[in-house]
């Protein structure tokens, strides 16, 4: 069975938004990017 | 106000957590589809493999304990790195970018959403109580009775699990059984063992089995016998001060 899952922090830090921001854009470009690459490698590969 | 704003969203994204990273992943999706048909089998595992750590990656982020997002960013950083080395076909050096894209970008993404502390371990049983650990002995008596030619030894046991009975009943009884557990029990324990092992019962053997059927009931007599005396003294109180009461 799971844990209740903790409260969020009473006075969560101003910098959450830009450290969120900064991880999406990692993401995007570590996760996403490849994963659109894979795509289209794919789709070449299908009508070699 | 500002602080408000950003609580209020750190709440929103805790009921959100870990959800993310499965989206970033989900141009595998299709990548794996049209790969399946196109017969590379590198670039459906490669697709595969990022799908499913991204997927364990946000159920242990989703698990909310201390560390969980540690280990969940190492395996996005193992899953990114994998996917863009089979399924993209990036090289050498960019899976390993990937890989560390994936790590930091997952720990910046999580880093202030709060994680709890392990749960305590399990508290260990209680120890079996001096009752249970003679009927036990009982059980095991019973079971050497039934492969020994002494018929009475299993009367005896089972006369003594009545007195185990009752005291189970009321445990507060036990000092008074102290001596039976610690002669009688022990005796009768020590009887079946010899018996099992093979010796042959004495001829006073049944007269000493019957005295102790007798010892057992006698105890389970007295043992009744001063719950109807306290019962007596409870009555007879109740009645003194319903009299005193006018009624």
């Amino acid at each position: 069975m799971q844990p209740p899952r903790p409260a969020p922090a009473q006075t969560a830090s101003t910098g959450a938004p830009l450290s969120w921001g900064a991880g999406i854009m990692l993401l995007g470009a570590a996760v996403w990017l490849p994963g659109v690459f894979a795509f289209f490698r794919a789709i070449g590969q299908l009508f070699r | 106000m500002l602080r408000d704003a950003v609580g209020a969203w750190t709440g929103f994204r805790s009921r959100w957590r870990g959800l993310l990273l499965p989206a970033f992943s989900l141009p595998l999706v299709p990548a794996a589809v049209v790969a399946a048909f196109a017969g590379s089998e590198r670039l459906v595992a490669g697709c595969a493999i990022g799908l499913v750590l991204s997927v364990v990656a946000a159920r242990r982020i989703r698990r909310g304990r201390v560390g969980d997002l540690n280990t969940a960013s190492w395996i996005m950083a193992v899953g990114a790195g994998l996917a863009a080395w089979l399924a993209a076909g990036l090289g050498v050096i960019v899976p390993f970018l990937a890989a560390a894209g994936a790590l930091f970008g997952t720990r910046m993404l999580y880093a202030e959403l709060p994680e709890a502390p392990a749960p305590p371990p399990p508290a260990a049983p209680a120890p079996p109580s001096q009752i249970e650990l003679a009927r036990a002995r009982l059980t095991r008596i019973g079971g050497v009775a039934a492969t020994v030619p002494e018929p009475k030894l299993a009367r005896v046991a089972d006369a003594m699990a009545g007195v185990l009975d009752d005291l189970s009943a009321r445990p507060e009884r036990l000092p008074q059984a102290r001596r039976f557990l610690a002669v009688h029990l022990d005796g009768l324990e020590r009887i079946a063992d010899r018996l099992a092992a093979g010796a042959a019962p004495p001829p006073r053997l049944p007269l000493l089995l019957d005295d102790m059927t007798l010892a057992a009931g006698e105890l389970r007599a007295a043992l009744r016998r001063e719950e109807s005396e306290a019962l007596d003294v409870q009555v007879k109180v109740l009645a003194d001060r319903l009299r005193e009461e006018g009624i």
